[in-house]
């Protein structure tokens, strides 16, 4: 069987406290050996030679949007999976709110089977709602029988209450978490930005953060009353972050991610009405990014994501209003990280893939997150200096829609190995 | 050689003028009033332009207000009218644009119902544009006829106190007055219910009051905005007669303002809601003037754009 050694890189394994230098040997998938160096052990033995980089287990992103199916003008599972192993993924959930929606056993299947010959592990996350219209349950018991780990109608945050009621209830039976796009649609309304002096001046529509932090508050009282876990997708308000943090205190089992548009963006950013800053949540407020920034650093927020949602150009260049919500983000959440909270020394490694790998796979049970012997050979290769553009050009997902396009990004992924399988790079 | 170029200019906010281009523009239009008044109205200034005037949204007074003005500076004015629901399935906005710019247009006179639709269409095309209105963002051309009405009529912005009362929230009108008036040292005061006050309008260099006589008090000028049915549907307010008794411009409270107050309208007029109807036919009432100051303000805008003050020479 193949074997794969990289050797002389740092490696960086928050689950083990580990952070220096470390040859890692790879066979059958699995990591065989850890250890201060080894040497070549078979001529047939692939070397990676990892000098000057940082290795860290694959990194989980727990919230993309592959389309697939029904929407794969914008992305499918291949080409969505092939920009998650470019931003130094492993294993991606993905959202149900696809057409069908993934809200039944063969929808889950579909995305199974047709991502087994993917390079990085898809797990699918069933709706709770039948077509996610928030009217009755789908069948959960039966997808989690398929093997997803977290249900969610991301975008179309269910309001009936009853309905929250009995889902998370229901959820009790089996092991998997609620994952929660917290948006009161009547407060939130035909509204496009963040409610502030942005939308004012812009005369647009608000979204007040009240939207958000309503959800949030009716979510920890069903979480705490059920004693269920409940994850709350990109959170975006310091209100928000106060229940959270407050709910956390008295041990209530809700966790949450943030994203790197969210933790390094605000409002200011839609001044020019740029349809690719668009997004739901919308960015909030300089103090509300400052609150992002301080509880991802402190732990309030468990995890990052990216909520990779593609769209079409010619869908993103209509009227603002018209222009669909969401941006892409597995090609350049690493590089984002790196570059505005590595570099910057607001994070350390340490931190930063704890929050990128090994805590997302401890919230939803997913293998990896540890380079520790034993664990699956998903592995993350960074070049931490390697400076790079974004452009439309140089990302491979179908979709274009970044907010970080025309800027400089530093750290670049040099290899990303899956299951021991080099899916990114050239050795 | 030197090569002459002209300057593409855009008029989407009132930050696309100094404050300098804002008086030429004023101060031109005096002229361009003089010529509404002769027999033969027309002026060869635009001869040989093309002008388009793009309605996604229906306006009566604006869209003809253009017409008259570019016709009577001689350009060649082309009309396109769309509703924007339709738009949401067929062809976009960028097409839309691109396909009439080809037929060789110069100046495209543009009103929207989505905020930043402008802006968008003067990315993709070469020539001038004009917004003519995009949803609740921005009305550049109704604030320069206020801003002229008003100067016409005092001399001078510096320390005027200016009421606005009505539906602030969802009035372009508004937010283009606020930029132009108060960069020109006039105090803005807004008054209106909590609810079509948006958050955050403290933030922009005006007053805020929901006390309607307090906004009256000793005001240069007072506007009324209109107040759409609609938004007693959405639950803003309860209902028109509440309304009017708390915030319309009466015969009492418009006493409480400076004798020689002026009182202004961007129209259409719901009289009875927030203006009396004798109010909007007082001796104070400056309604009608800024009608035809609308197409003065706009021959000379376009003159503006079109080249007339602002040829630029590059070596």
């Amino acid at each position: 069987m193949s074997k794969l050694l990289i050797k002389n890189g740092k490696a960086v394994d928050p689950s083990a406290g580990m952070n220096k230098n470390f040859d890692i040997l790879i066979e059958n998938g699995i990591i065989k050996k850890l250890s201060k160096s080894i040497s070549r052990i078979s001529k047939t033995t692939k070397v990676i030679d990892a000098k000057n980089c940082i290795v860290t287990p694959g990194l989980i992103d727990v919230h993309t949007h592959l389309r697939d199916p029904g929407y794969e003008d914008k992305e499918d599972i291949f080409s969505g999976t092939a920009a998650a192993a470019k931003g130094g993924f492993t294993t991606i959930m993905c959202m149900p709110n696809t057409d069908p929606v993934l809200d039944n056993v063969s929808g889950i299947r579909y995305v199974f089977d047709k991502s087994s010959k993917a390079p990085v592990k898809v797990f699918p996350v069933g709706a709770i709602s039948k077509k996610l219209e928030g009217k009755e349950l789908a069948e959960i018991g039966r997808m989690a029988q398929e093997g997803i780990k977290a249900i969610s109608d991301d975008g179309q945050c269910i309001q009936s209450s009853i309905l929250m009621r009995n889902a998370v209830e229901y959820i009790k039976m089996f092991n998997l978490v609620l994952i929660e796009h917290a948006e009161d649609t009547a407060l939130s309304g035909d509204g496009q930005i963040n409610e502030g002096y942005i939308s004012t001046k812009l005369g647009l529509p608000g979204i007040p953060s009240l939207s958000e932090s309503f959800i949030v508050a009716r979510d920890i009282l069903l979480s705490e009353y059920f004693d269920t876990p409940i994850h709350f997708a990109h959170i975006s308000s310091r209100k928000s972050l106060e229940l959270i943090k407050n709910a956390k205190k008295r041990k209530v089992k809700v966790t949450c991610e943030v994203t790197p548009h969210h933790l390094i963006f605000n409002e200011e950013y839609l001044q020019t009405f740029d349809p690719n800053f668009k997004m739901k949540p919308p960015l909030g407020s300089e103090s509300d990014r400052k609150a992002l920034e301080s509880s991802f650093k402190d732990g309030t927020i468990d995890i990052l994501a990216t909520d990779h949602a593609p769209h079409r150009i010619d869908e993103k260049e209509r009227e603002f209003s018209l222009a669909p919500f969401g941006v892409v983000g597995l090609e350049t959440a690493l590089s984002a990280m790196i570059s505005f909270f590595i570099n910057t020394k607001k994070m350390t490694w340490l931190e930063l893939v704890e929050r990128m790998s090994v805590k997302p796979a401890e919230i939803f049970g997913l293998e990896g997150g540890s380079l520790l012997e034993g664990a699956p050979a998903d592995i993350t290769i960074i070049n931490p200096s390697g400076k790079w553009v974004v452009t439309e050009d140089n990302l491979v997902g179908k979709s274009k829609n970044s907010p970080f396009l025309n800027m400089e990004l530093t750290g670049t992924v040099k290899f990303t190995i899956a299951n021991g399988q080099v899916v990114y790079g050239q050795i | 050689m030197t090569v002459k170029e002209k300057i593409i200019r855009h008029l989407i906010t009132m930050d696309d003028l100094t404050n300098e281009e804002i008086m030429t523009i004023i101060e031109e239009a005096k002229s361009f009033k003089e010529v509404l008044t002769r027999d033969i109205k027309k002026v060869p200034a635009l001869r040989g332009k093309t002008v388009v005037l793009l309605f996604f949204e229906s306006s009566t007074r604006t869209k003809i207000s253009f017409e008259l003005a570019a016709k009577r500076l001689s350009a060649d004015v082309v009309n396109f009218s769309a509703s924007t629901s339709s738009l949401k399935k067929s062809e976009s906005l960028k097409d839309t644009v691109r396909t009439i710019e080809a037929m060789a247009a110069d100046i495209f006179v543009m009103r929207h119902s989505y905020p930043g639709s402008t802006q968008l269409v003067a990315k993709y095309i070469k020539g001038s544009v004009l917004n003519g209105g995009d949803g609740a963002h921005s009305h550049p051309t109704q604030a320069l006829l206020d801003m002229y009405t008003i100067y016409e009529k005092k001399k001078r912005f510096k320390d005027l106190k200016v009421a606005i009362i009505g539906d602030i929230k969802h009035s372009r009108v508004v937010r283009s007055d606020i930029e132009g008036l108060t960069r020109m040292g006039a105090n803005v005061v807004l008054c209106g219910p909590s609810t079509l006050l948006p958050r955050y309008i403290e933030q922009f260099n005006v007053g805020v009051t929901y006390n309607v006589e307090e906004a009256i008090k000793d005001a240069d000028v007072v506007m009324g905005l209109r107040i759409q049915f609609e938004r007693q549907e959405q639950g803003l307010f309860p209902s028109v007669l509440e309304y009017s008794q708390f915030f319309q411009i009466n015969r009492p409270r418009l006493k409480k303002a400076k004798p020689d107050v002026l009182l202004m309208h961007p129209g259409p007029i719901n009289r009875g809601v927030e203006l009396e109807s004798e109010v909007a036919d007082s001796v104070y009432s400056v309604i009608d003037e800024q009608v035809t100051n609308g197409v003065a303000v706009r021959m000379s805008l376009l003159y503006f754009l079109a080249g007339g003050k602002d040829e630029q020479v590059t070596d």
